[in-house]
Protein backbone atom coordinates (compact mmCIF):
# COMPACT_ATOMS: atom_id res chain seq x y z
CA UNK A 1 0.00 0.00 0.00
CA UNK A 2 2.86 2.56 1.27
CA UNK A 3 4.77 1.61 -2.12
CA UNK A 4 1.93 2.07 -4.28
CA UNK A 5 1.07 5.74 -2.65
CA UNK A 6 4.77 6.61 -3.32
CA UNK A 7 4.49 5.65 -7.19
CA UNK A 8 1.28 7.29 -7.25
CA UNK A 9 3.49 10.63 -5.99
CA UNK A 10 6.24 9.56 -8.20
CA UNK A 11 4.07 9.64 -11.00
CA UNK A 12 2.37 12.66 -10.72
CA UNK A 13 5.29 14.74 -9.29
CA UNK A 14 6.57 15.23 -12.95
CA UNK A 15 3.93 16.92 -14.17
CA UNK A 16 2.80 18.66 -11.31
CA UNK A 17 6.78 20.44 -11.49
CA UNK A 18 5.92 21.10 -15.73
CA UNK A 19 2.27 22.78 -14.42
CA UNK A 20 3.98 25.00 -11.75
CA UNK A 21 6.90 26.17 -14.46
CA UNK A 22 4.38 26.45 -16.81
CA UNK A 23 2.23 28.63 -14.91
CA UNK A 24 4.71 30.66 -12.84
CA UNK A 25 7.53 30.59 -15.17
CA UNK A 26 6.63 30.58 -18.34
CA UNK A 27 3.26 32.10 -18.47
CA UNK A 28 4.41 35.71 -17.07
CA UNK A 29 4.32 37.89 -19.95
CA UNK A 30 1.30 38.74 -22.16
CA UNK A 31 3.04 37.39 -25.18
CA UNK A 32 3.55 34.34 -23.37
CA UNK A 33 0.07 34.09 -22.58
CA UNK A 34 -1.15 34.68 -25.73
CA UNK A 35 1.08 32.04 -27.25
CA UNK A 36 1.44 29.42 -24.78
CA UNK A 37 -1.72 29.83 -22.28
CA UNK A 38 -1.33 28.92 -19.35
CA UNK A 39 -2.42 25.83 -16.56
CA UNK A 40 -5.37 28.26 -15.19
CA UNK A 41 -6.76 29.39 -18.48
CA UNK A 42 -6.88 26.05 -19.68
CA UNK A 43 -8.57 25.03 -16.79
CA UNK A 44 -11.32 27.92 -16.92
CA UNK A 45 -11.76 27.27 -20.36
CA UNK A 46 -12.34 23.44 -19.86
CA UNK A 47 -15.14 24.48 -17.20
CA UNK A 48 -16.76 26.90 -19.86
CA UNK A 49 -17.26 24.58 -22.18
CA UNK A 50 -18.22 21.81 -19.90
CA UNK A 51 -20.34 23.76 -18.51
CA UNK A 52 -22.26 25.08 -21.62
CA UNK A 53 -22.39 21.72 -22.96
CA UNK A 54 -20.31 22.48 -25.94
CA UNK A 55 -17.07 20.16 -24.58
CA UNK A 56 -19.55 17.30 -23.74
CA UNK A 57 -20.77 17.09 -27.73
CA UNK A 58 -17.10 17.46 -29.16
CA UNK A 59 -15.76 14.35 -27.30
CA UNK A 60 -19.28 12.46 -27.78
CA UNK A 61 -18.95 13.26 -31.26
CA UNK A 62 -15.14 12.30 -31.79
CA UNK A 63 -15.63 9.66 -29.50
CA UNK A 64 -18.15 7.72 -31.58
CA UNK A 65 -15.98 8.61 -34.62
CA UNK A 66 -13.07 6.89 -33.49
CA UNK A 67 -15.28 3.77 -31.61
CA UNK A 68 -17.11 2.76 -34.78
CA UNK A 69 -14.26 3.54 -37.07
CA UNK A 70 -11.69 1.75 -34.59
CA UNK A 71 -14.45 -1.51 -34.55
CA UNK A 72 -14.58 -1.63 -38.29
CA UNK A 73 -11.14 -1.06 -38.97
CA UNK A 74 -9.83 -3.87 -36.78
CA UNK A 75 -12.59 -5.99 -37.46
CA UNK A 76 -12.34 -6.01 -41.17
CA UNK A 77 -7.90 -5.65 -40.61
CA UNK A 78 -8.14 -9.02 -38.57
CA UNK A 79 -10.42 -10.44 -40.47
CA UNK A 80 -8.46 -10.35 -43.57
CA UNK A 81 -5.33 -10.95 -41.56
CA UNK A 82 -6.09 -14.06 -40.06
CA UNK A 83 -8.04 -15.97 -43.10
CA UNK A 84 -4.48 -15.03 -44.94
CA UNK A 85 -3.03 -17.64 -42.88
CA UNK A 86 -5.14 -20.11 -45.05
CA UNK A 87 -3.01 -19.28 -48.64
CA UNK A 88 1.12 -18.23 -48.26
CA UNK A 89 0.84 -17.48 -51.41
CA UNK A 90 -2.10 -14.74 -51.39
CA UNK A 91 -0.73 -13.63 -48.36
CA UNK A 92 2.61 -13.37 -50.23
CA UNK A 93 0.73 -11.61 -53.17
CA UNK A 94 -1.64 -9.07 -51.19
CA UNK A 95 1.82 -7.74 -49.15
CA UNK A 96 2.67 -5.04 -51.00
CA UNK A 97 -1.24 -3.80 -51.26
CA UNK A 98 -0.97 -4.21 -47.97
CA UNK A 99 2.00 -1.93 -47.28
CA UNK A 100 0.64 0.15 -50.05
CA UNK A 101 -2.69 1.36 -48.50
CA UNK A 102 -0.31 1.67 -45.09
CA UNK A 103 1.62 4.18 -46.49
CA UNK A 104 -0.79 6.27 -47.66
CA UNK A 105 -0.89 9.36 -45.91
CA UNK A 106 -4.64 9.61 -44.32
CA UNK A 107 -4.68 13.58 -45.00
CA UNK A 108 -4.21 12.79 -48.36
CA UNK A 109 -7.45 10.84 -48.54
CA UNK A 110 -9.46 13.23 -46.12
CA UNK A 111 -11.23 14.98 -48.96
CA UNK A 112 -11.99 12.01 -51.20
CA UNK A 113 -13.76 10.66 -48.22
CA UNK A 114 -15.63 13.53 -47.72
CA UNK A 115 -16.73 13.77 -51.34
CA UNK A 116 -17.70 9.75 -51.47
CA UNK A 117 -19.04 9.33 -48.03
CA UNK A 118 -20.36 13.33 -46.81
CA UNK A 119 -19.66 15.63 -44.34
CA UNK A 120 -21.18 13.72 -42.11
CA UNK A 121 -20.24 11.28 -38.75
CA UNK A 122 -19.49 8.46 -41.74
CA UNK A 123 -16.71 9.98 -43.07
CA UNK A 124 -15.06 10.18 -39.97
CA UNK A 125 -15.80 6.89 -39.27
CA UNK A 126 -14.03 5.52 -42.10
CA UNK A 127 -11.04 7.91 -41.60
CA UNK A 128 -10.88 6.18 -38.53
CA UNK A 129 -11.23 2.72 -40.14
CA UNK A 130 -9.04 3.12 -42.61
CA UNK A 131 -6.28 4.78 -40.44
CA UNK A 132 -6.72 1.45 -38.44
CA UNK A 133 -6.86 -1.04 -40.95
CA UNK A 134 -3.31 -1.99 -41.98
CA UNK A 135 -2.05 -2.77 -38.40
CA UNK A 136 -5.13 -4.63 -38.00
CA UNK A 137 -4.06 -6.14 -40.90
CA UNK A 138 -0.11 -7.03 -39.92
CA UNK A 139 -0.67 -8.08 -36.08
CA UNK A 140 -3.32 -10.47 -37.12
CA UNK A 141 -1.42 -11.77 -39.56
CA UNK A 142 2.14 -12.24 -37.76
CA UNK A 143 -0.47 -14.01 -35.07
CA UNK A 144 -1.59 -16.22 -37.46
CA UNK A 145 1.68 -16.97 -39.07
CA UNK A 146 3.41 -17.57 -35.76
CA UNK A 147 1.26 -20.32 -34.49
CA UNK A 148 3.69 -23.45 -33.64
CA UNK A 149 3.51 -25.49 -36.37
CA UNK A 150 3.59 -28.88 -33.46
CA UNK A 151 0.23 -27.91 -32.64
CA UNK A 152 -0.93 -27.42 -36.06
CA UNK A 153 0.29 -31.43 -36.43
CA UNK A 154 -1.42 -32.14 -32.93
CA UNK A 155 -4.70 -31.40 -34.43
CA UNK A 156 -3.81 -32.55 -37.65
CA UNK A 157 -3.09 -35.96 -35.53
CA UNK A 158 -6.86 -35.44 -34.40
CA UNK A 159 -8.34 -35.24 -37.67
CA UNK A 160 -8.42 -31.23 -37.50
CA UNK A 161 -9.90 -30.17 -41.13
CA UNK A 162 -8.09 -26.43 -41.93
CA UNK A 163 -10.99 -24.64 -40.63
CA UNK A 164 -10.88 -26.27 -37.34
CA UNK A 165 -7.56 -25.75 -37.05
CA UNK A 166 -8.36 -22.22 -37.45
CA UNK A 167 -10.73 -21.61 -35.08
CA UNK A 168 -9.71 -23.67 -32.69
CA UNK A 169 -5.82 -22.95 -32.79
CA UNK A 170 -5.08 -19.79 -35.20
CA UNK A 171 -7.16 -17.29 -33.30
CA UNK A 172 -6.83 -18.14 -29.64
CA UNK A 173 -3.17 -18.41 -30.27
CA UNK A 174 -3.25 -15.13 -32.07
CA UNK A 175 -5.32 -13.49 -29.67
CA UNK A 176 -2.28 -11.45 -28.20
CA UNK A 177 -0.89 -10.31 -31.04
CA UNK A 178 -4.88 -9.03 -31.79
CA UNK A 179 -4.90 -7.18 -28.82
CA UNK A 180 -1.56 -5.79 -29.58
CA UNK A 181 -3.65 -4.19 -32.59
CA UNK A 182 -6.10 -3.02 -30.59
CA UNK A 183 -3.33 -1.22 -28.33
CA UNK A 184 -1.63 0.61 -31.08
CA UNK A 185 -4.49 1.30 -33.40
CA UNK A 186 -6.35 3.46 -29.92
CA UNK A 187 -4.20 6.26 -31.12
CA UNK A 188 -4.94 5.73 -34.96
CA UNK A 189 -8.29 5.57 -34.84
CA UNK A 190 -8.33 8.59 -32.81
CA UNK A 191 -5.75 10.33 -35.24
CA UNK A 192 -8.04 9.43 -38.13
CA UNK A 193 -11.30 11.12 -36.85
CA UNK A 194 -9.69 14.20 -35.54
CA UNK A 195 -8.07 14.79 -39.03
CA UNK A 196 -11.69 13.91 -40.26
CA UNK A 197 -12.62 16.84 -38.47
CA UNK A 198 -10.05 19.13 -39.75
CA UNK A 199 -11.31 18.42 -42.89
CA UNK A 200 -14.95 19.35 -42.82
CA UNK A 201 -17.03 19.04 -39.66
CA UNK A 202 -19.61 20.78 -37.52
CA UNK A 203 -18.67 19.61 -33.76
CA UNK A 204 -15.90 16.79 -32.67
CA UNK A 205 -12.80 17.90 -30.51
CA UNK A 206 -10.64 18.37 -33.77
CA UNK A 207 -12.96 20.79 -35.52
CA UNK A 208 -13.25 22.60 -31.61
CA UNK A 209 -8.98 22.62 -31.82
CA UNK A 210 -9.26 24.07 -35.12
CA UNK A 211 -11.77 26.58 -34.99
CA UNK A 212 -10.07 27.34 -31.40
CA UNK A 213 -6.57 27.84 -33.55
CA UNK A 214 -8.17 30.04 -36.08
CA UNK A 215 -9.43 32.41 -33.23
CA UNK A 216 -6.21 32.88 -31.68
CA UNK A 217 -7.87 30.76 -28.88
CA UNK A 218 -4.76 28.86 -27.35
CA UNK A 219 -6.64 27.45 -23.94
CA UNK A 220 -9.44 25.80 -25.71
CA UNK A 221 -6.82 24.47 -28.36
CA UNK A 222 -4.90 22.46 -25.31
CA UNK A 223 -8.39 22.39 -23.59
CA UNK A 224 -9.49 20.25 -27.09
CA UNK A 225 -5.97 18.19 -26.58
CA UNK A 226 -6.89 17.31 -23.36
CA UNK A 227 -10.39 15.67 -24.18
CA UNK A 228 -8.22 14.03 -26.87
CA UNK A 229 -5.36 12.30 -24.39
CA UNK A 230 -8.78 11.45 -22.10
CA UNK A 231 -10.44 9.50 -24.86
CA UNK A 232 -7.09 7.82 -25.35
CA UNK A 233 -7.00 7.00 -21.92
CA UNK A 234 -10.57 5.78 -21.72
CA UNK A 235 -10.15 3.44 -25.09
CA UNK A 236 -6.94 2.37 -23.37
CA UNK A 237 -8.94 1.67 -20.12
CA UNK A 238 -11.59 -0.47 -21.99
CA UNK A 239 -8.92 -2.67 -23.96
CA UNK A 240 -7.58 -3.24 -20.37
CA UNK A 241 -10.71 -4.49 -19.54
CA UNK A 242 -11.35 -6.28 -22.49
CA UNK A 243 -8.06 -8.21 -22.20
CA UNK A 244 -8.95 -9.33 -18.48
CA UNK A 245 -12.04 -10.64 -19.39
CA UNK A 246 -10.87 -12.69 -22.42
CA UNK A 247 -7.51 -13.53 -21.03
CA UNK A 248 -8.40 -16.04 -17.95
CA UNK A 249 -5.32 -18.04 -18.54
CA UNK A 250 -2.90 -15.81 -17.04
CA UNK B 1 -4.53 -53.25 -35.20
CA UNK B 2 -1.65 -53.99 -36.99
CA UNK B 3 1.12 -51.37 -38.57
CA UNK B 4 2.92 -52.62 -42.02
CA UNK B 5 5.41 -50.86 -43.63
CA UNK B 6 6.53 -51.86 -46.81
CA UNK B 7 9.40 -50.49 -49.18
CA UNK B 8 9.16 -46.69 -47.90
CA UNK B 9 11.50 -44.45 -48.93
CA UNK B 10 11.82 -40.54 -47.69
CA UNK B 11 14.07 -38.29 -48.87
CA UNK B 12 14.46 -34.27 -47.89
CA UNK B 13 15.43 -31.69 -49.86
CA UNK B 14 18.68 -30.35 -48.65
CA UNK B 15 21.09 -27.52 -49.70
CA UNK B 16 23.75 -30.02 -50.80
CA UNK B 17 20.52 -32.23 -52.86
CA UNK B 18 18.31 -34.67 -51.51
CA UNK B 19 19.19 -36.16 -48.23
CA UNK B 20 17.42 -39.87 -48.44
CA UNK B 21 16.15 -40.99 -45.22
CA UNK B 22 14.96 -44.24 -45.52
CA UNK B 23 15.71 -46.70 -48.90
CA UNK B 24 13.18 -49.42 -48.92
CA UNK B 25 12.08 -49.81 -44.96
CA UNK B 26 10.31 -52.70 -44.08
CA UNK B 27 8.91 -52.51 -40.43
CA UNK B 28 6.10 -54.77 -39.41
CA UNK B 29 4.26 -54.21 -35.81
CA UNK B 30 1.80 -56.45 -34.66
CA UNK B 31 -1.61 -55.90 -32.80
CA UNK B 32 -1.50 -55.65 -29.52
CA UNK B 33 2.82 -54.97 -29.78
CA UNK B 34 4.42 -52.33 -27.45
CA UNK B 35 7.93 -51.64 -29.92
CA UNK B 36 10.22 -48.88 -29.04
CA UNK B 37 12.97 -47.31 -31.48
CA UNK B 38 16.25 -46.44 -30.53
CA UNK B 39 18.58 -44.47 -32.83
CA UNK B 40 21.21 -41.54 -33.04
CA UNK B 41 19.45 -37.55 -33.36
CA UNK B 42 18.46 -37.23 -37.10
CA UNK B 43 18.27 -41.14 -37.87
CA UNK B 44 14.52 -40.39 -39.22
CA UNK B 45 12.72 -41.73 -36.08
CA UNK B 46 10.20 -38.56 -35.70
CA UNK B 47 10.04 -38.66 -39.24
CA UNK B 48 8.70 -42.20 -39.37
CA UNK B 49 5.77 -41.75 -36.98
CA UNK B 50 4.88 -38.13 -39.74
CA UNK B 51 4.72 -40.82 -42.09
CA UNK B 52 2.30 -42.93 -39.90
CA UNK B 53 0.34 -40.92 -38.64
CA UNK B 54 -0.43 -39.10 -42.09
CA UNK B 55 0.83 -35.78 -41.48
CA UNK B 56 3.77 -36.06 -43.67
CA UNK B 57 2.46 -37.50 -47.11
CA UNK B 58 5.68 -37.02 -49.42
CA UNK B 59 6.70 -40.80 -49.60
CA UNK B 60 7.11 -43.80 -51.85
CA UNK B 61 6.34 -46.91 -50.64
CA UNK B 62 3.03 -48.62 -48.91
CA UNK B 63 1.77 -47.91 -45.44
CA UNK B 64 -0.87 -49.96 -44.06
CA UNK B 65 -2.55 -49.93 -41.10
CA UNK B 66 -4.70 -52.80 -40.84
CA UNK B 67 -8.01 -52.86 -38.26
CA UNK B 68 -11.21 -54.86 -37.71
CA UNK B 69 -12.86 -51.59 -38.92
CA UNK B 70 -10.34 -50.80 -41.55
CA UNK B 71 -10.14 -46.99 -39.83
CA UNK B 72 -7.01 -46.20 -39.53
CA UNK B 73 -7.26 -45.39 -35.39
CA UNK B 74 -4.19 -43.72 -34.04
CA UNK B 75 -3.37 -41.40 -31.41
CA UNK B 76 0.18 -39.32 -31.43
CA UNK B 77 2.09 -37.98 -28.73
CA UNK B 78 4.68 -35.29 -28.81
CA UNK B 79 7.70 -34.54 -26.60
CA UNK B 80 6.91 -31.61 -26.21
CA UNK B 81 3.21 -31.28 -24.06
CA UNK B 82 1.93 -28.95 -26.94
CA UNK B 83 -0.96 -28.03 -24.18
CA UNK B 84 -3.09 -24.60 -25.45
CA UNK B 85 -2.89 -22.47 -22.63
CA UNK B 86 -5.97 -20.80 -23.10
CA UNK B 87 -7.45 -24.05 -22.49
CA UNK B 88 -8.28 -25.84 -19.21
CA UNK B 89 -7.04 -29.15 -18.03
CA UNK B 90 -10.62 -30.62 -18.88
CA UNK B 91 -10.68 -28.52 -21.96
CA UNK B 92 -7.32 -29.69 -23.49
CA UNK B 93 -7.91 -32.85 -23.08
CA UNK B 94 -11.00 -32.92 -24.53
CA UNK B 95 -9.59 -31.44 -28.08
CA UNK B 96 -9.49 -34.92 -29.75
CA UNK B 97 -12.97 -35.71 -28.96
CA UNK B 98 -14.19 -31.91 -29.82
CA UNK B 99 -12.45 -32.63 -33.41
CA UNK B 100 -13.97 -35.60 -33.31
CA UNK B 101 -17.49 -34.87 -32.42
CA UNK B 102 -17.56 -37.65 -29.75
CA UNK B 103 -18.30 -35.34 -27.14
CA UNK B 104 -21.14 -36.22 -24.75
CA UNK B 105 -22.47 -36.15 -21.45
CA UNK B 106 -20.33 -38.23 -20.09
CA UNK B 107 -17.31 -37.19 -21.60
CA UNK B 108 -16.53 -34.81 -17.93
CA UNK B 109 -16.65 -37.75 -15.99
CA UNK B 110 -14.64 -39.88 -18.22
CA UNK B 111 -12.23 -37.22 -18.01
CA UNK B 112 -12.16 -36.95 -14.23
CA UNK B 113 -11.49 -41.22 -14.56
CA UNK B 114 -8.17 -40.98 -16.23
CA UNK B 115 -7.34 -37.57 -13.98
CA UNK B 116 -7.72 -39.60 -11.31
CA UNK B 117 -5.86 -42.57 -12.54
CA UNK B 118 -2.57 -40.14 -12.67
CA UNK B 119 -3.63 -38.25 -9.49
CA UNK B 120 -4.76 -35.03 -10.62
CA UNK B 121 -8.41 -35.05 -10.77
CA UNK B 122 -8.33 -32.04 -8.75
CA UNK B 123 -6.83 -29.97 -11.41
CA UNK B 124 -9.19 -30.54 -13.91
CA UNK B 125 -10.24 -26.85 -14.23
CA UNK B 126 -6.95 -25.37 -14.46
CA UNK B 127 -4.88 -23.76 -17.03
CA UNK B 128 -1.64 -25.07 -17.29
CA UNK B 129 0.35 -22.03 -16.63
CA UNK B 130 -0.46 -23.45 -13.22
CA UNK B 131 0.81 -26.97 -13.83
CA UNK B 132 4.44 -28.38 -13.41
CA UNK B 133 6.36 -30.40 -15.81
CA UNK B 134 5.25 -33.55 -14.68
CA UNK B 135 1.89 -32.67 -14.43
CA UNK B 136 1.34 -31.17 -18.02
CA UNK B 137 3.01 -34.21 -19.08
CA UNK B 138 0.31 -36.07 -17.61
CA UNK B 139 -2.47 -33.81 -18.85
CA UNK B 140 -0.82 -34.55 -22.31
CA UNK B 141 -0.95 -37.89 -21.82
CA UNK B 142 -4.47 -38.39 -20.89
CA UNK B 143 -5.28 -36.81 -23.99
CA UNK B 144 -3.53 -38.90 -26.11
CA UNK B 145 -5.21 -41.64 -24.21
CA UNK B 146 -8.80 -40.44 -24.20
CA UNK B 147 -9.36 -41.01 -27.45
CA UNK B 148 -9.16 -44.48 -27.15
CA UNK B 149 -7.26 -45.01 -30.44
CA UNK B 150 -6.19 -48.47 -31.15
CA UNK B 151 -2.43 -47.31 -32.03
CA UNK B 152 -0.75 -44.92 -29.92
CA UNK B 153 2.04 -43.16 -31.17
CA UNK B 154 4.81 -41.77 -28.70
CA UNK B 155 7.61 -39.53 -29.43
CA UNK B 156 9.86 -39.10 -26.48
CA UNK B 157 6.69 -38.42 -24.06
CA UNK B 158 8.70 -39.11 -21.07
CA UNK B 159 12.16 -37.46 -21.91
CA UNK B 160 11.75 -33.87 -20.25
CA UNK B 161 10.29 -34.87 -16.71
CA UNK B 162 12.21 -35.84 -13.55
CA UNK B 163 13.29 -39.71 -13.09
CA UNK B 164 11.16 -39.98 -10.20
CA UNK B 165 7.80 -38.96 -12.15
CA UNK B 166 9.13 -40.57 -15.72
CA UNK B 167 9.17 -44.40 -13.82
CA UNK B 168 5.27 -43.10 -12.37
CA UNK B 169 4.16 -42.39 -16.05
CA UNK B 170 6.12 -44.98 -17.32
CA UNK B 171 4.36 -47.56 -15.38
CA UNK B 172 1.08 -45.69 -15.19
CA UNK B 173 0.77 -45.48 -18.94
CA UNK B 174 2.34 -49.24 -19.52
CA UNK B 175 -0.71 -50.56 -17.55
CA UNK B 176 -3.19 -48.77 -19.37
CA UNK B 177 -1.70 -49.59 -22.35
CA UNK B 178 -1.50 -53.33 -21.78
CA UNK B 179 -5.09 -53.60 -19.84
CA UNK B 180 -6.82 -51.87 -22.93
CA UNK B 181 -4.73 -53.99 -25.61
CA UNK B 182 -2.89 -50.86 -27.32
CA UNK B 183 -0.46 -51.20 -30.09
CA UNK B 184 2.33 -49.10 -29.32
CA UNK B 185 5.40 -47.29 -31.00
CA UNK B 186 7.66 -45.38 -28.79
CA UNK B 187 10.50 -43.47 -30.38
CA UNK B 188 13.11 -42.98 -27.28
CA UNK B 189 16.62 -42.02 -26.48
CA UNK B 190 16.35 -43.69 -23.14
CA UNK B 191 17.72 -47.58 -23.43
CA UNK B 192 16.32 -48.36 -20.18
CA UNK B 193 13.01 -46.90 -20.58
CA UNK B 194 13.05 -49.14 -24.05
CA UNK B 195 13.76 -51.82 -22.46
CA UNK B 196 11.24 -51.28 -19.38
CA UNK B 197 8.33 -50.97 -21.25
CA UNK B 198 8.95 -52.78 -24.73
CA UNK B 199 8.16 -56.13 -26.10
CA UNK B 200 10.72 -55.30 -29.14
CA UNK B 201 13.48 -52.65 -29.43
CA UNK B 202 13.89 -51.66 -33.35
CA UNK B 203 17.47 -49.33 -33.76
CA UNK B 204 17.60 -47.44 -36.50
CA UNK B 205 21.22 -46.74 -38.15
CA UNK B 206 23.20 -43.65 -38.41
CA UNK B 207 23.97 -43.42 -42.50
CA UNK B 208 22.34 -45.04 -44.38
CA UNK B 209 19.61 -44.63 -42.21
CA UNK B 210 17.11 -48.22 -41.78
CA UNK B 211 16.89 -50.98 -39.03
CA UNK B 212 20.38 -51.45 -37.66
CA UNK B 213 18.86 -54.42 -35.25
CA UNK B 214 15.21 -55.39 -34.25
CA UNK B 215 15.10 -57.20 -31.08
CA UNK B 216 12.04 -59.38 -29.41
CA UNK B 217 12.64 -58.73 -25.98
CA UNK B 218 11.51 -62.32 -23.74
CA UNK B 219 11.57 -61.75 -20.38
CA UNK B 220 9.79 -63.92 -17.79
CA UNK B 221 8.30 -61.84 -15.27
CA UNK B 222 4.54 -61.98 -13.64
CA UNK B 223 2.82 -59.04 -13.48
CA UNK B 224 5.60 -57.47 -15.77
CA UNK B 225 5.84 -53.12 -15.30
CA UNK B 226 8.81 -50.92 -16.09
CA UNK B 227 10.17 -51.60 -12.62
CA UNK B 228 9.60 -55.23 -12.67
CA UNK B 229 11.76 -55.40 -15.45
CA UNK B 230 14.63 -52.86 -14.50
CA UNK B 231 14.64 -55.23 -11.32
CA UNK B 232 15.00 -58.48 -13.27
CA UNK B 233 18.69 -60.20 -14.42
CA UNK B 234 17.64 -60.45 -18.03
CA UNK B 235 17.28 -56.27 -17.80
CA UNK B 236 21.08 -55.68 -17.85
CA UNK B 237 21.61 -58.51 -20.72
CA UNK B 238 18.99 -56.98 -23.00
CA UNK B 239 21.10 -53.25 -21.99
CA UNK B 240 24.55 -54.57 -22.92
CA UNK B 241 23.14 -55.92 -26.69
CA UNK B 242 21.22 -52.55 -27.50
CA UNK B 243 24.21 -50.42 -26.45
CA UNK B 244 26.19 -52.80 -28.47
CA UNK B 245 24.23 -52.67 -31.24
CA UNK B 246 23.50 -48.45 -31.42
CA UNK B 247 26.02 -46.93 -33.85
CA UNK B 248 29.45 -46.39 -32.82
CA UNK B 249 29.11 -42.56 -32.48
CA UNK B 250 26.76 -43.04 -29.68
CA UNK B 251 28.89 -45.22 -27.89
CA UNK B 252 31.50 -43.00 -26.50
Amino acid sequence: MKGKIVNIILGITPLIIFLLLWEFVFSTSEKSIFLFASPSLVFESLIENISNGVFFTDFVTIGLETFFGFLLGNFTGIIVGLTLWYSKKIALLSKPYIVAIGAIPIFAIAPMMIIWFGTGLFAKVMMAAISTFTIAVTQSYEGAKNVDENQIHLLQSFGASNNQVFTKLVIPSSLIWLLNSLKLNVSFAILGAFIGEFISADSGLGYRALKAGGLYDIPLVIASILGIVLLAFLFSLLIYLFEKLIVKWK
Amino acid sequence: MKIILQNITKSFNSPSGDLMIFENLNINISSNEFVSILGPNGCGKTTLLNLINGIDKDYSGLIKIKSKNNKQDFAYMMQKDLLLPWRTVYKNIVIGLEIDGRMNSHTRDLVLEYLDKFGISNLIDSYPMKLSGGERQKVALVRTLILDSEILLLDEPFSSIDYNTRLELQSKFYHLAKERNKTVLLITHDIDEAIAVSDRVIIFNQKPYGINKDFKLKMDIENRSPITTRQHSDFAKYFNLIWNSLPKNNNK
